[in-house]
This record gives structure tokens, sequence and C-alpha cells, in this order.
């Protein structure tokens, strides 16, 4: 590839070629969907659980436990990603953008909503519906946009329902919203990538 | 900026546009990296290398040419133990393809 003065039919041909060559899908593993749906799942039943021997307030600590366990996982895994990644797009940069936007926005909801003495999760549902339904449209992915609009009906249902009931109410959409995608995710891209 | 020529065919006149060309984008390597840049916005040299299928001693000098010419950004840093170059489109990069894509257009689909 050193020719100089291509022909105008040439250099149509060498574009076409490459661009062609650089489109690749978007290379979403799930690996977050399920890590983080796993964690909250776990979290909101062990609380569901202790709640019903009886536990308080102090229940909610079992919240505490999931970053810690997640945050150090999910930075090795983004480490490792992007020392094997060689091309970065413009959706690489907008997706993770968007979840940085998200851990900032769930960091004030949660202590905004307790100052102000109400339950955070139906905000929160609100909010991970948001940044799951753009992650859909992002990676083209509907059963995301699906889980998004689970995650909104949920928050809506969590009116009805009282703090013990809700915890089953989240794992069930986090489940649907989170897990099951982040199954399918994780089917397609290992289907792409021939691993 | 335009040109205009005029040319004959089976005895009919016909007035074209031409925009000229990119003189650094009518080299086929280097209009390949752009190609690569403008699809990807960020790529190594490895990956640059392994699509062009051009040898590193040719690929440094062509991205070098872009380089001068404002096309892209190139950072040297370590990934690991190891030194990595990634290249990146500017937006005169951008600019300048986007032109060069019309010109090319211009010449293949001349305006009447």
């Amino acid at each position: 590839m050193d020719r100089e003065n291509l022909t105008q039919e040439e250099s149509m041909e060498v574009i076409r070629q490459m661009i062609s060559m650089s489109r690749r899908k978007f290379g979403e593993s799930g690996f977050h969907f399920l890590l983080w749906g796993i964690l909250v799942i776990a979290a909101a039943l062990v609380q569901y659980f202790l709640i019903m021997q009886g536990f308080g307030p102090e229940s909610n600590w079992v919240w505490v436990a999931m970053p810690i366990i997640g945050v150090p996982i999910a930075v090795v895994y983004e480490m490792r990603r992007q020392r094997r990644e060689q091309v970065k797009t413009k959706f690489d940069n907008i997706y993770a953008t968007l979840w940085q936007g998200f851990g900032i926005a769930l960091l004030l909801i949660i202590p905004v909503s307790l100052l102000m003495r109400v339950n955070p999760i139906p905000f929160l549902l609100i909010l991970i519906g948001l940044a799951t339904f753009v992650s859909g449209a992002i990676v083209r992915f509907v059963p995301l946009k699906v889980g998004a609009v689970v995650f909104w009906i949920t928050a809506v249902l969590s009116l009805w329902l009282k703090d013990a009931d809700l915890l089953l109410a989240y794992s069930a959409a986090v489940f649907l919203g989170y897990v099951v995608p982040g199954l399918m995710l994780r089917k397609r891209f290992k289907a792409e990538s021939g691993v | 900026m335009w040109c205009r020529v005029s040319c004959c065919a089976s005895g009919s006149k016909l007035k074209a546009v031409f925009k000229p060309l990119d003189p650094l984008l009518t080299s086929e390597l280097r209009l390949a990296v752009m190609s690569l840049l403008i699809a990807a916005e960020q790529a190594e040299f490895v990956y640059l290398k392994e699509r062009t299928g051009a040898t590193s001693g040719n690929l440094s000098v062509q991205v070098q040419k872009l380089k001068s010419a404002g096309y892209i950004s190139v950072k040297k840093s370590f990934k690991g133990n190891y030194p990595q170059t990634t290249c990146k489109v500017t937006t005169a990069g951008v600019d300048a393809f986007e032109k060069h894509v019309e010109a090319l257009e211009s010449y293949i689909k001349p305006r009447s």
C-alpha cells in the first residue's frame, strides 16, 4: 500500500475498504451488567432476609458491601480490557461518559434522598432506567431498552410497595433489566468475537 | 476553492465544476490511515499497521507527514512495559478529509 497519486476511483475504493474494515460491532461483553446486577440482587435479598429476621435500619449497611466488592472488580476488568483494545471510537467515549455521569448522579441521589428522609430506591430505578435505555441505543441492543422500561415500571409500582417488598421488586427489576440483557450481551459478544 | 473546467463530449459542451484534491491525501497509505482514523477516532499504531499491511518504517513516515500537516495527533505512552503510539484525528484532519471526499465526488459525479 504505497501508491502515490491515486485516481479518484482508487481513492474512493481505499476509503470504502478502510471504513468497512474498521466497522465493528460495539464490543460490549455485558460484564458490568452482570457484575452489578448480581451484586444488587444479592444485597437486596440479604437486606430482605435481615428485615424478615427483625433487623431495622441497620440492615441498610449491607449496601455498603456492594461497592466494596464491585468497584475493585470493575476497575481491574476495565484496566485489562483497555489494555487489549487497540482502537477507540466515539461511541466508546460516549458510553464511558454516560456511565461516569450515572455514577456521579448515583452518589448524589443516595445522600440527598436520605437527608430528605425519602427512600432513594424509586429515584435510583428511574436513573438506572435512563442509563440503561441510552446504553441500549448506543450498543444497539433492544433487550437493554426493554430492561430500562422494566426499571421505570418498577419505580412507579414502588409507590404502592412497602420497604421489604420493594427490595423484592428491586431484585426482580434488576434481574430482568441487568442480568437477563447482560447474559444475552455476553452470548452476542462471544459469538461475534469467536470465543 | 472551485475551478471551472469546460469539456466537450459528442459535440455538446459540458461544464463541470471540480474541487481541488488535497495533495497529502492522494497517497494510498496516508488516505488509508485517515480513513481508519475517521472511522475509529483514535487507534494504536499497531492497529493501523495491521489494517493497512504497511511496513512500520513506511507507516511512521506517513504518520509523521499527517502529523506535520496537523491532520492527526500522535501520543506516545507505555502499555505495561511496552511503548505504545496512539494516533487521533484532529478537527483540521476531519475538515481536510471531508473536503477531499467532496472533491473526489465532484470528479466522479461532475456537476453540469
